[in-house]
């Protein structure tokens, strides 16, 4: 399995209106069997490509293209239905599809999928994006000289253009706008890329998991559909906390006093280095080694209406049901989205935006100053003087 | 003995060597000025102008550890403009048109006042070994004998004058150099190298007509570079700009072939910022139209200055390349533009404390150092006096620091990373650009004033009940709260201005607004000096780690190609000296930094 969690996706391919013939893809577990059993085909027949009617019959006479999982744009098991071009058509597809258990894709969901299963890569993404904008991709190196040239352009207009004509503050204004822009379309293309957050909730039976995870889920209501178990009996909701989300997961833990090391291993097994854990246990022991030493872990001290044991050093204590820690919790469940590529492109363009405002209120020197820490934001930064040592060798300055 | 003031020998009667001079007595000892011509102490060589971006701020800090070029400054200022009105307070550049006889007459008065002995002569070697230097010996035979000594003989060190196909020795148009004193300081094993740099030609007011030029307005506001001068400057003279027409951009091409710059007479560098006509129209073929700004040189002088046309063509090139521009047809040169070739010391041979590296009490000031400018050869002077005296009283040197002074970017810049041309302050210099303003200087400079001893004592009193209401300010902008917030946290608000905070004070009066607007300009960006400072402090605690323990540095991550390639060839053995390389840049800077203290730490866990 290259990815988890996804479930069977549909949307209307082509543009909307009317059109010769109007694509309808399907991506995701099941696709084929859905439209096997939609077109009346015994299972295992739709293979390439099938002109069956079955329960389609009464919409549109169709072509089907199928690709076994692994093969297809999106990695996933995938069906193009090709219908004719009408509003009315497409719409009863959809619907078919839809009751037999597909949800309606997002925006770009295809392409994202595509490349969480490795089938393209983000420089692909962000190139694909620029071109649905209709614009040429311009990737991170560009906006980096983009910002020294605004850079330059800074100092230049600060030491000669009063004197010497070289540099101007209004082209800068003209050039820290165009490279907000450009930062905040990174950030978008990057947020588009990224994988949600995702903590697991994990622990000895009877630690008080569930609960915990439901209070998560009914106060900060799930914003996507539940989405099927990442781990056995383990369930996956989306909440969003203070503006951001976050894939929350409760992990099953089952045998008594014994961790049920299966479904601990699943969940092992699926997590990825950046994945959070809160860890909850009552006893206030130690997980085992491989989970203590991931990078982003709580250590919750649970039912503590009912524990009496001191709190030890390191440990959070929590009670759901009285609201005990749930600040620190919730506080540590949005965490890591201050270290993504999204945030640190957004984080540059506000900063941008304020040299901006700065540069138009007459203070460029500020606004310099500025636009430096959204270069640095990105993790460049030219060195004191460096900027107008470039000035001098583009502008004709001097007495 | 005991009682016997000690006695400074400044050698060079320039903007570098005034100020050392009046430093050095400022302290308390014995000045000694050795200049070859009396008349000409304190002359402006090149343009008639003070001040400017960054060097406007630099004169307040002159004044601030009470230096003498800004109360000169004021006194014979012709005109007054403030650059950068537009750009923001920190960059703000105020600079005076000058009246050049006005300003010699008038430092030689300082130089009076404060007993300045002045010794006409040609300074032809140093006696003494370089641990001691005894005495200087003048090309008459005489014998100078001092406790510290202080070499700022300008462009006078080895100075060589061009123009078309001819070369003669000299410091300046009509003046003699010293070869003798160059050859000294070679023989001493000291590193020398050449700059070149070049000046414009003057011509006569009344020949030529000003009507048809854009004028160049002052600009109306109270200002005054130094502290203790009563008046604000006036702006009585005119100035005015013309453009360079193709006529004479097609003149100066033609006749490359006569420039001693390009047929390779000359061979020391020259500054970027301050290129000759000869270099802006090669360098910039697409370009016409250059601005040359017309300067008078004196309320009472013939002539005016052609500010943007330095250039050492032949005289008759010169003639046609002036008269073809507009306004400028029946011009007559006063004195032809002119390209000078002088000796420095490079970098390595001198300390930030000015004082030139194996030696016991001699310091460098001025060109010598490789800078290039009035105020900056001023700024340099007063600390390398200050610190000849300082050695000589047995006190301690005083060193300026990076993050709180102009001076102190200049001093830092030069000793870790030399100059490659004649170096001049820019505004971008500074990292702590938004806190090295022109109206915090006093502020800024404080400590250091305290360690120079230069402040006379009737300045640090002033200078001590300003700070009294700056602070009672300070603590009433913490106090007083508008919507929650204090004034303070307001006063960092974007579109907050000293005004606004002032409407909420009523107990300041008129004559503390000044400071009020300070206090303003210092919250509002205090979160980016905050960051300046502690990002230099972090570097100062890496600058002496070593870096021989990186073998091959493409395996550190983030340095780019050019890095790596010339650390690689190089080995640098701490940061500092990878500092010291161009190929380096501040982003490789930090790479390394990181590469270190990630070491740092596996080393402390493992």
């Amino acid at each position: 399995m290259t990815h988890t969690g996804s479930d069977l996706i549909a949307a209307v391919a082509t543009p909307p209106g009317s059109s010769a013939v109007a694509v309808v893809r399907l991506s995701g577990p099941g696709a084929v069997d859905l439209v096997e059993k939609l077109m009346g085909l015994h299972r295992g027949r739709l293979a390439g490509m099938r002109r069956k009617v079955g329960d389609f019959a009464w919409v549109d006479r169709l072509v089907a293209l199928s690709w076994p999982q692994g093969a297809s744009y999106t990695g996933e098991e995938m069906v193009d239905l090709m219908c004719h071009g009408t509003p009315g058509t497409t719409e009863a597809v959809m619907d078919l599809l839809m009751e037999g258990g597909a949800r309606l894709a997002l925006p770009g969901e295809f392409t994202r999928r595509a490349w969480q299963s490795g089938k393209i890569t983000a420089m692909d993404v962000l190139n694909l994006s620029a071109k649905y904008h209709g614009k040429r991709p311009e990737g991170r190196k560009e906006l980096e000289e983009r910002l020294q040239a605004l850079l330059v352009q800074a100092e230049a207009a600060i030491e000669f253009e009063e004197e010497h004509d070289a540099g101007s503050a209004d082209n800068f204004a003209t050039l820290v706008r165009a490279s907000r822009d450009a930062a905040l379309e990174l950030a978008c293309s990057a947020a588009s890329m990224e994988l949600l957050p995702r903590v697991f909730i994990m622990g000895p039976v009877n630690s008080g998991k569930s609960t915990l995870f439901n209070v998560l889920v009914k106060e900060k209501a799930a914003v996507v559909s539940s989405e099927p178990g990442t781990t056995r009996d383990g369930a996956e909701r989306t909440i969003g906390i203070q503006g951001r989300m976050v894939r929350l997961c409760d992990t099953a833990g089952t045998g008594g006093d014994m961790l049920d090391t299966e479904a601990l291993e699943i969940a092992v097994g699926v997590m990825k280095p950046d994945d959070g854990v809160i860890w909850m246990d009552r006893k206030q022991q130690k997980p085992p080694v491989h989970i203590a030493n991931r990078r982003r872990i709580l250590l919750v001290a649970s039912q503590r209406d009912r524990e009496r044991e001191e709190i030890r050093e390191g440990w959070l204590p929590v009670t759901a049901v009285t609201g005990e820690g749930m600040r620190e919790v919730m506080e540590f469940l949005v965490r890591p989205e201050d270290d993504t590529p999204s945030s640190s492109y957004r984080k540059a363009a506000t900063q941008l935006e304020d040299a901006r405002i700065a540069a138009e209120g007459g203070d460029l020197a500020l606004a310099s100053e500025m636009a430096t820490a959204a270069l640095e934001e990105l993790n460049l930064r030219l060195r004191s003087g460096e900027a107008v040592e470039r000035a001098l060798e583009t502008f004709c300055v001097g007495k | 003995m005991a009682s016997r003031k000690p006695i400074i020998v400044v050698i060079g009667g320039g903007h570098a060597g005034v100020e050392a001079a009046l430093a050095a007595s400022a302290k308390g000892a014995r000045s000694i000025l050795v200049t070859p011509d009396p008349g000409k102490i304190a002359m402006m060589s090149c343009n008639p102008s003070i001040g400017g971006i960054a060097k406007g701020t630099l004169v307040r800090e002159i004044d601030a550890l009470g230096g003498a070029m800004g109360v000169s400054a004021d006194i014979t200022a012709l005109q007054f403009r403030m650059l950068n009105m537009k750009k923001g307070p920190a960059v703000w550049g105020p600079r005076v048109q000058t009246d050049v006889d006005q300003y010699c007459v008038q430092q030689k008065r300082l130089l009076g006042e404060a007993s300045v002995e002045i010794v006409p002569g040609i300074v032809t070697s140093l006696c003494g070994c370089n641990e001691r230097i005894e005495s200087v010996l003048l090309q008459d035979g005489t014998t100078i004998k001092g406790d510290a000594f202080v070499l700022a003989a300008g462009t006078f060190l080895g100075g060589m004058l061009h123009r078309g196909g001819r070369s003669w020795p000299g410091g300046r148009r009509g003046d003699i150099s010293s070869f003798a004193l160059e050859r000294d300081l070679r023989g001493r094993a000291f590193h020398v190298k050449r700059f070149k740099t070049g000046t414009s030609p003057r011509v006569l007011r009344q020949s030529i007509d000003t009507s048809m030029l854009e004028e160049q307005s002052s600009t109306r506001m109270c200002f005054r570079f130094s502290t203790v001068s009563p008046a604000c400057i006036s702006s009585s003279e005119k100035c005015w700009v013309t453009r360079t027409t193709e006529k004479a951009e097609e003149t100066v091409r033609n006749n490359l072939k006569d420039s001693p710059l390009y047929t390779g007479r000359i061979t020391g560098k020259g500054p970027r910022y301050c290129p000759s006509f000869e270099d802006k129209v090669t360098r910039f073929p697409e370009r016409t139209g250059h601005p040359i700004h017309l300067e008078p040189m004196g309320r009472r002088s013939r002539m005016m200055y052609l500010n943007g046309l330095s250039t050492s063509l032949p005289e008759e090139i010169q003639e046609i390349t002036v008269r073809s521009l507009e306004g400028f047809e029946n011009a007559v040169i006063a004195a032809y533009g002119y390209s000078v070739e002088y000796s420095f010391l490079a970098k390595g041979e001198f300390s930030r404390t000015l004082r030139i590296r194996g030696t016991g009490n001699l310091y460098a000031a001025g060109q010598i150092l490789g800078t290039s400018g009035y105020e900056e050869a001023a700024a340099a002077g007063l600390l390398a006096g200050a610190n000849a005296a300082a050695a000589a009283m047995g006190e301690e040197e005083a060193v300026p620091d990076r993050m709180k002074s102009y001076l102190g970017v200049m001093i830092d810049d030069l000793v870790t990373r030399g100059a490659e041309e004649p170096y001049r302050l820019f505004s971008s210099r500074a990292e702590n650009r938004l806190y090295l303003r022109q109206d915090n200087a006093e502020e800024r400079l404080e400590t250091l004033a305290e360690a120079t001893g230069t402040r006379s004592p009737g300045r640090t009193r002033a200078y001590e009940e300003k700070k009294r209401v700056r602070e009672t300010i300070r603590d009433a902008m913490l106090s007083i709260r508008v919507d929650g917030q204090t004034l303070e946290e307001l006063s960092r608000r974007p579109e907050i201005q000293a005004e606004d905070i002032a409407a909420h004070m009523p107990q300041v009066g008129d004559e503390q607004k000044e400071i009020l607007a300070t206090e303003v300009l210092d919250a509002k960006y205090s979160g980016y000096i905050r960051r300046a400072e502690r990002r230099h402090f972090s570097r100062e605690r890496y600058r002496e780690v070593s870096l021989l323990g990186i073998e091959d540095y493409s395996r550190v991550s983030s340095l780019s190609i050019e890095a790596v390639q010339a650390l690689n060839g190089a080995k640098p053995v701490t940061i500092r000296e990878a500092e010291g390389m161009a190929a380096v840049r501040e982003a490789d800077l930090e790479a390394l930094i990181l590469h270190l203290m990630k070491a740092d730490v596996s080393r402390e866990t493992s």
